[in-house]
């Protein structure tokens, strides 16, 4: 079992290494710098911009950059935003924390909503839940975030229901593009579990009802969804970003997308780091969850 | 149902599959207590069906017809007792097999003592409680797992156990080890012992039935059947005798067994008869029941 853990954690630790790298490559490789913008002024001296690039460490190769980031990095110290000349992580920390606010209660609604959903669909096959949930999943998958959460915004501002900037309103832009990939694997998964072959010699041995559901079905859908409920989490949080630019949330997002706009270099690295490690640790739960599940993981043959 | 010891009682039973197969074409046939019958055919000859309707477990778009009588509860499922072919796909990849033993017992005996039967059952397959009833499905071999499935029979205390084929996945001591189980462990529950293998029918059956198109056409003791045969189905078989367990399809009798999906007129053999007349393309031979034996139109003329 620690064995299992450790290389899993190993993994996870080395993934967060390579991803920091080439997040540090692309984002330095992108034309231009924070400063870029100065030289076009003919009022600035040539001169003081590179002392500025010199003062960031702008001026060193990207090696050297990438080893003194990192070696700080491990400290705890993701380097200092060019535009707000401040520590990331004390510019980033108010916002992420709202950012994690909307994005966990969205993906804990759609969730419980999509797992509701599902369930009703699965225990009558071919019922009016099945069918609605079936025209559900096919109508909202079209359906993007990018293009839900400005006609919200957009309704908001006109009528008044909903406050701009509001929890509300980010919250009912994020959700629904959330919830129909949870609903369609859900609804696949029990689907499948129900029909299972041991699930039918269970059925044969007269187990049926709540029991069977609780003690077969349950536990065999929960398999391919414990890795979908470790990945889920990081994706929502980046269509998080997203809808909170566009409805004035006060999270990371209009923070990233500016720092991108701006080549705000370690704001930029980061955000993505972040989400890298937000993934990350929600496979690594996944793997536990899957460890506890299945014995086949705890006691190979 | 007439007669004490009168298990179970089909009468004209059809099956017809969704896809318009018809896989039963009208099988009459009684079970008594304590006596081990035997269901012999080539694969596709309907026997599974058979078995299925039997123990109610035909899928929800099979249609069936005639009548199934099951004595004593005839509504509880665990009337019959189904032994699938495949012990490794009865199980739950999940749950331990004393937990999925237990859920088994509770059917059969609801008012407690689960934990004391299963354990009981155990015993008599030869799976010692202390060290099997904590394991789970992966860790048990082929035969270990067929002794499992008869045990979670078992609990249930059927009046009849179904066998389909229950050793097709074992080798030859695993096999004989199972069929001596399920004799020693029955007591006096009546067994329908599907069985593509005329040497396996010999050796553990009373009574058999020959299986052909969805018709049963020859019945008799095991001797009779086996070492003299009457009709000219059950002779081509036996005379080809080791087809062995690979194929299951007896390729020496020259033409194809009939299509389930066509109406047929005359005898279903006919096409593939050595005997064959102008009376058998024509019409149906009497079937097989109480007073008739061989279903053919050469037999006793």
């Amino acid at each position: 079992m620690t064995r299992f853990f450790a290389r899993r954690v190993a993994q996870a630790m080395l993934l967060l290494v390579v991803v920091s790298a080439g997040v540090f490559a692309l984002a330095a490789l992108a034309p231009g710098d924070y400063f870029a913008e100065l030289r076009s002024d003919p009022r600035v001296d040539p001169a003081a911009i590179e002392t500025l690039r010199a003062r960031y460490g702008l001026d060193r190769p990207l090696a050297v950059r990438y080893g003194v980031w990192l070696g700080e990095a491990v400290r705890g110290d993701l380097g200092v935003s060019l535009a707000y000349n401040m520590p990331v992580t004390e510019l980033l920390a108010p916002r992420a924390g709202k950012s994690l606010e909307l994005a966990a209660t969205a993906w804990v609604l759609g969730w419980i909503l999509s797992l509701a959903l599902a369930v009703g669909a699965a225990v009558r096959p071919g019922g009016w839940m099945d069918r609605t949930t079936g025209w559900l999943v096919s109508g909202l998958l079209v359906l993007p975030e990018v293009l839900l959460a400005p006609v919200l915004a957009l309704v908001a501002a006109r009528t008044g229901i909903l406050r701009l900037g509001g929890f509300e309103l980010a919250l009912l832009a994020l959700t629904p593009g959330v919830a129909p990939v949870l609903l369609r694997h859900g609804r696949a998964a029990l689907k499948e579990a129900a029909g299972a072959a041991y699930v039918e010699a269970a059925r044969a041995r007269g187990i049926a009802g709540r029991r069977l559901w609780l003690v077969y079905i349950f536990p065999a859908a929960a398999n391919p969804l414990i890795s979908l409920f470790g990945m889920s989490f990081a994706g929502v949080l980046s269509g998080s970003l997203v809808v909170e630019a566009v409805t004035g949330w006060p999270g990371m997002g209009p923070l990233f997308l500016d720092s991108i706009a701006g080549r705000d270099f370690y704001v930029v690295v980061a955000v993505t780091l972040m989400m890298a490690a937000l993934l990350a640790a929600g496979n690594l739960a996944a793997d536990a969850m899957l460890y506890a599940l299945d014995p086949r993981l705890r006691r190979p043959q | 149902m007439a007669g004490a010891d009168l298990l179970v009682d089909v009468r004209d039973l059809r099956v017809e599959y969704a896809n318009g197969s018809r896989a039963v074409r009208g099988v009459r046939f009684q079970i008594r207590a304590g006596e081990v019958v035997g269901l012999l055919g080539e694969s596709g000859c309907g026997k599974t069906s058979v078995a299925l309707a039997v123990a109610g477990l035909l899928p929800r778009a099979a249609r069936r017809s005639g009548t199934v009588a099951l004595a004593g509860n005839a509504g509880r499922r665990a009337a019959v007792g189904f032994l699938f072919q495949e012990a490794a796909r009865v199980f739950h990849p999940f749950l331990s097999l004393g937990r999925q033993m237990r859920e088994a017992a509770r059917v059969a005996a609801p008012e407690g003592g689960a934990g004391r039967a299963v354990e009981a059952a155990l015993e008599a397959v030869g799976l010692p409680a202390r060290e099997f009833a904590g394991a789970f499905p992966h860790q048990l071999s082929g035969g270990q797992l067929q002794r499992a499935q008869l045990a979670q029979v078992l609990v249930g205390e059927p009046a009849v156990i179904v066998a389909d084929e229950p050793t097709a996945a074992l080798d030859r001591a695993a096999e004989d080890q199972v069929l001596d189980l399920i004799e020693g462990t029955r007591g006096k529950a009546g067994v329908l012992l599907i069985s593509h293998e005329p040497e396996m029918l010999r050796r553990r059956a009373g009574r058999v039935m020959v299986m052909y198109g969805g018709k049963v056409v020859e019945r008799g003791t095991a001797e009779q059947v086996l070492d003299a045969p009457r009709h000219p189905y059950t002779q081509a078989l036996m005379a080809c005798g080791k087809a062995g367990k690979t194929g299951g399809r007896i390729a020496e009798i020259p033409g194809q067994p009939p299509d389930p999906r066509e109406e047929e007129r005359g005898c279903s053999f006919a096409t593939r008869c050595a005997k064959r007349m102008a009376v058998c393309e024509e019409r149906e031979p009497a079937a097989v029941d109480e007073a008739n034996e061989v279903s053919c139109w050469a037999h006793g003329e």
